[in-house]
């Protein structure tokens, strides 16, 4: 069934026991289209038939007739779904520059959270979405390369391991999928969005700040300022398709960059980390010419 | 509704249609044009005619998004070119650049909006070892960890194991011949060496005319990936209607397939490239051509299978009949007999036998 998501009008399709009940769930705020003359980008994930049903079975996630991932095991359909159509929006949607940052917004501006794996970007982006911040997305931050503002996608976030609880603990309202045991990434869940973040999906954000993460287990939190060019190279290091826009790649990249502030952020415990960024040095940010130009 | 009337084909025949198509016909089109690998060459099509503002607004960001990705593609070739081409400038070899990377250093028309895989090039064989070493010490390693494999490459292949470069994860395979050892078509590679053209004086060349559209008739149809067929027929179709305007063509390239025995390769492609594209083969051409066809079964049959591998019929799931008939294509024609019975041959293919013996 076609599903609006963001920019994008998708077609999801599974055979896999479990799976469309699951994204169902996560899914549950998104709007289905019963008409449509077209489709953006067709995403199946199927397991094998035939002798594989039995012998060794696998799944494949199939995007626009090309292979995003192939031969997984079957008890990770739900995080390889996701990762899946990751893939295809960061393989097809060459007509944004696609950063690998979480990004949540507030006010009108975008708080963009990069880091590599495992630093802690998703627990960070969850905790924040939960406390006052709106989701854009957690994994895939789409700049615009002619005017450089954000467009959300508002999709599930990806909790990996301890994180998992941590994000649980913030109440009721916190709602997750599935749990899939013992994948490449040990044990993952999936967040519904909430609602809000779903409902005003269509309202893009002006770039404000890039915070570069890691996680240090029993540091004390640190938010140090970094320059533009040591920004620029750790974007560019952790972004999807910078190489691939060329010249355009570039100019967008230390375009956004130079309107945004940008920090160092060491932390571990994520409540002081909420409590920083719901902190003076994070509220409204006052840049008149941005304001203009959207 | 005959095969050859497909709407992707026919927008490929004739880039203007596209701005006469509606919505729904872009949204068969699209994932179909996507999987082929031509999407990319429907863009620079779009973008050259100026058709983007008579499109529907839907389809513009994918076509752009294909033509970002294709422009990535096109520089990444050249830089490629140019890093071989330094990292052997002490080896005493011309270097001849084959398919892709030919396409585009030479400014083929086929280049535009092509996508590459991996950089092909053709090396003299006694300067191999050289070649190998030299590109090892400037960031490219064997890919191959199987010992079997790799043996196998060095004893029925034409090429190497397959290289790639330590930093930039791009993949260079060397060739010495152009069809592999286990094929039943041998062709005195000496003859191509003698007639390669080199670019603006440099050791680095590319196949003559001739030499470039039978070279990709005898990779398709002798050792080729049906899953990306229709994009190499797509590409022999603009090279044939590009060297067309050349004098005395047509009779070079039917001598030529008879001095290097790929009379066979030829009949297929020029027999698939008129049928799917329409291509302007002169009719002396095609009378010559036609008594190169293989034997009376092989014909329909090979039909049928380009006709399912060329174009998927699904675009949501697998088209298991399209695999399929791209899994027989690359088994076709059978190997040598003597190959076959290598042990060598045996645990390509069944790995799994030689397991336990693996170092």
């Amino acid at each position: 069934m076609p599903v609006r998501i963001g920019p994008f009008t998708m077609n999801f399709k599974t055979n896999v026991n479990g799976l469309a009940e699951a994204i169902h769930y996560l899914y549950a705020d998104f709007s289905i289209i019963n008409e449509c003359d077209f489709i953006d980008y067709r995403v199946s994930l199927m397991r094998a038939g035939g002798l594989r049903r039995w012998i060794a079975p696998y799944m494949t996630v199939v995007a626009e007739g090309t292979s995003m991932f192939s031969k997984f095991p079957v008890n990770a359909a739900i995080p390889y779904w996701e990762w899946g159509l990751n893939r295809c929006i960061a393989r097809f949607a060459q007509h944004y520059l696609i950063l690998h940052a979480a990004v949540i917004e507030k006010h009108g501006n975008a708080l963009m959270i990069v880091g590599s794996s495992g630093s802690g970007k998703s627990t960070l982006c969850a905790g924040l979405t939960f406390n006052g911040w709106r989701l854009l997305s957690d994994e895939l931050a789409l700049v615009s390369t002619e005017d450089h503002c954000i467009t959300a996608l508002a999709r599930p976030i990806t909790l990996k391991n301890e994180s998992l609880k941590i994000i649980q603990q913030l109440g009721s309202h916190v709602k997750t999928g599935p749990v899939s045991h013992g994948t490449v990434k040990g044990t993952v869940a999936h967040v519904r969005p909430p609602t809000d973040s779903v409902d005003r999906v269509n309202e893009r954000a002006t770039p404000g700040w890039f915070v570069l993460l890691s996680y240090q287990p029993d540091a004390e939190i640190q938010l140090e300022p970094v320059t533009k060019a040591q920004a620029v190279m750790q974007i560019a290091h952790n972004a999807f398709n910078y190489g691939t826009l060329g010249v355009d790649g570039f100019k967008s990249l230390t375009q956004v960059v130079d309107t945004c502030d940008c920090y160092n952020l060491t932390y571990s415990n994520l409540d002081e980390a909420i409590a920083l960024f719901n902190g003076d040095q994070f509220a409204i940010k006052n840049n008149v010419e941005l304001h203009e130009a959207i | 509704m005959e095969f050859s009337d497909h709407i992707l084909l026919q927008v490929l025949r004739d880039p203007e249609k596209m701005a006469t198509l509606s919505l729904s016909e872009w949204d068969a089109l699209k994932p179909l044009a996507r999987s082929t690998l031509v999407i990319s060459k429907i863009a620079a099509l779009a973008h050259k005619l100026d058709l983007l503002d008579l499109l529907p607004e839907q389809i513009v960001p994918h076509l752009t998004s294909a033509h970002v990705f294709a422009a990535r593609h096109d520089r990444a070739v050249r830089w490629e070119v140019n890093r071989v081409q330094r990292a052997l400038r002490d080896v005493n070899t011309p270097i001849i650049l084959l398919k892709g990377a030919a396409y585009a250093i030479s400014n083929m028309a086929c280049a535009t909006g092509r996508v590459y895989g991996d950089t092909d090039i053709l090396v003299l064989k006694d300067r191999l070892g050289e070649v190998e070493n030299s590109l090892t010490r400037h960031g490219w390693d064997t890919d191959e960890d199987n010992e079997y494999d790799e043996r196998y490459y060095r004893t029925w292949l034409h090429e190497l194991p397959p290289m790639r470069h330590r930093e930039r994860g791009t993949v260079l395979d060397v060739h010495h011949n152009i069809l592999p050892r286990i094929d039943k078509l041998q062709i005195n590679i000496q003859l191509l060496f003698e007639s390669a053209i080199p670019i603006n004086g440099t050791k680095v060349c590319v196949l003559s005319p001739p030499d470039m559209v039978l070279h990709s008739a005898a990779h398709l149809f002798r050792i080729g990936n049906f899953d990306h067929g229709l994009r190499d027929l797509a590409d022999l179709d603009e090279l044939i209607r590009q060297f067309n305007n050349l004098d005395g063509f047509w009779d070079s390239v039917l001598d030529r397939a008879q001095q290097l025995k790929l009379t066979l390769p030829w009949y297929s492609a020029t027999r698939y490239v008129e049928y799917l594209f329409h291509t302007p083969i002169p009719d002396r051409v095609k009378r010559t051509v036609a008594k190169w066809a293989p034997l009376w079964p092989e014909v329909p049959i090979i039909d049928r299978l380009v006709k399912r591998a060329v174009l998927p019929r699904k675009i949501d799931d697998r088209d298991v009949r399209r695999q399929m008939a791209i899994s027989l294509l690359g088994h076709w024609p059978l190997p040598r007999l003597k190959v076959t019975m290598t042990g060598l041959f045996w645990i390509k293919r069944m790995p799994w036998f030689a397991k336990q013996e693996k170092t």
